[in-house]
């Protein structure tokens, strides 16, 4: 399909792609910015194609039938050309891969197969101050906050720039909160004794 | 431990709403398109090899970002304390109110835009692009890197666009039927709708009718509307995520949410101010009470258009 506009999904005509500045749609009036790349016009490639092993030739761990073109970096398998998966310059079999073995150490490793990361910090906010409102519950939800600011206070935050100041935030506000607990716990005592 | 602030570099928009939020970065060799949802953050990733057009087009969006709506909050407290302290200040709050609003309702109408990438698989809406002068300051860093990527078009490809296929070959096949029936099946009214856009109207008409007499059992009967609202929002949320209901209908339960806590606050706000200059010390108790003074005429009036909107929502075409 052609160039669609956003708005109605109808195709862009090419006269108005042609100015490559703006293009107005002629079915909704929309204006739009198009910019078309070079991958465009990439030709297709085809499936990937697995060569029969001769007798003798090493084979994929998982296709006994196929000639294995690669090992993989982690395990050692060997894998054919439909089993193998090249990632930041090595090899790994289908396994590894969706083991996640790979994923080390660092969080510049991870950047690369990372699709979700849970907010701890933004967690522990929450449960730290949401609970404010109905202040009974901070009893409970004060102890929470703090062990998971504590808990995951080193764990990788996200892929991209966060800092830690929520985390910190979460534990001044629950210590507070059990602060307040124990000095209005003490103070009841108190006068009840006296 | 390597540092990621080194890996991706922030590129310009950012969508921070109460919920949800989004932003966009650019890597080595990809871009990062990162969801979040206070809990959690979702990434997606599109390499500049692969990306195939970028379409960005002009079209309202009505977006309640977070900080537009402390803004609003804070606007609002300010003209609610000001009311009492300084009244001739007040009028000149409520204007600069108006035109920020104005402001707002231009920026929505004029100066929005839906940004689109595609690549030969995927056709992704990037949701922190999502006003004109972002996307103009987005937009040429994206091509730079794209650009040393792919390299850059030598004739004019406008007429070549013609016989390549863009995005997702069954773009227009399967993939976007199963999509219109994932939409079909997610409908715009239920019965918890009509409670609610019901409640909102009889709220409103009630607390206008108030402003003329009070009247104690109305005052009730106002106080239970605003029960039965939360109630029916929390219904909303609950057929939302069991993908009954459409989205449009969330986020007015999200946005009557927020105005309900807001005018309560306001209300108990006002009620201490006026007890305190009236010489009545002591702790006000939190608790459910009537609207009154200026809180009544913004509840009405937004409970009133809130109710419209829904209604506009409920029969909007599938």
């Amino acid at each position: 399909m052609p160039i669609p506009c956003n708005r109605c999904d109808r195709p862009l005509p090419t006269w108005e792609l042609s100015g490559q500045q703006a293009a107005v749609c002629p079915e909704c009036g929309a204006e739009s910015m198009v910019r078309v790349f070079p991958a465009l016009f990439y030709a297709p490639s085809g499936p990937v194609s697995t060569e029969a092993a001769a007798e003798g030739e090493a084979t994929c761990f998982d296709h006994p039938g196929k000639r294995a073109v690669a090992a993989c970096s982690r395990c050692g398998r060997f894998v054919c050309q439909l089993c193998a998966v090249e990632f930041k310059g090595a090899v790994w079999c289908p396994t590894c891969f969706s083991a996640g073995e790979f994923q080390a150490k660092t969080t510049t490793e991870r950047a690369g197969f990372e699709n979700s990361c849970v907010l701890y910090d933004s967690t522990a906010l929450i449960v730290a101050i949401a609970p404010l409102l109905l202040w009974p519950f901070t009893a409970i939800s004060a102890p929470i906050a703090l062990f998971i600011a504590l808990r995951y206070w080193n764990r990788p935050l996200s892929l991209v720039r966060r800092w830690r100041w929520r985390s910190a935030l979460a534990a001044a506000i629950a210590l507070c909160e059990i602060g307040g607990w124990i000095w209005g716990i003490a103070y009841l005592v108190l006068k009840a004794r006296s | 431990m390597a540092d990621t602030r080194q890996t991706y570099k922030k590129l310009p928009g950012s969508h921070r709403g109460v919920v949800f939020s989004a932003s966009l970065w650019a890597g080595t060799d990809h871009l990062l398109s990162v969801k979040s949802a206070r809990f959690q953050e979702q990434y997606k990733r599109f390499y500049f090899r692969d990306i195939q057009a970028i379409v960005i087009t002009r079209v309202p969006r009505w977006v309640f970002s977070t900080p537009v709506l402390a803004a609003a909050l804070l606007l609002l407290t300010g003209v609610l304390i000001v009311r009492v302290l300084l009244p001739i200040v007040a009028d000149w709050l409520w204007l600069l109110l108006a035109a920020l609003a104005g402001v707002w309702l231009y920026i929505s109408l004029a100066q929005s835009c839906i940004c689109r990438l595609y690549t030969a698989v995927s056709r992704e809406d990037l949701p922190s692009v999502y006003r004109i002068w972002t996307a103009r300051r987005a937009l040429p860093e994206i091509e730079r890197r794209i650009a040393e990527a792919q390299g850059v078009f030598t004739e004019n490809w406008a007429d070549a666009v013609e016989m390549r296929a863009l995005g997702p070959v069954d773009t227009a096949g399967p993939q976007t039927a199963a999509g219109r029936s994932r939409g079909a099946a997610s409908r715009s009214r239920t019965w918890v709708t009509d409670i609610f856009i019901g409640s909102l109207f009889a709220d409103a008409v009630a607390t206008l009718y108030l402003m003329r007499a009070p009247i104690s059992w109305l005052q009730n009967v106002s106080v239970a509307l605003t029960v039965v609202q939360v109630a029916a929002a929390i219904g909303i949320f609950v057929q939302k995520y069991r993908g009954i209901l459409r989205r449009g209908m969330q986020k007015l339960a999200i946005v009557a949410l927020l105005f309900i806590g807001g005018t309560t606050y306001a209300q108990m706000i006002a009620d201490t101010m006026t007890a305190t200059l009236a010489g009545r010390g002591g702790a006000l108790a939190v608790r459910a009470r009537a609207r009154s003074g200026i809180v009544q005429p913004i509840y009405s009036g937004g409970a009133a258009l809130l109710a419209i909107a829904g209604f506009v929502l409920s029969f909007k075409p599938e």
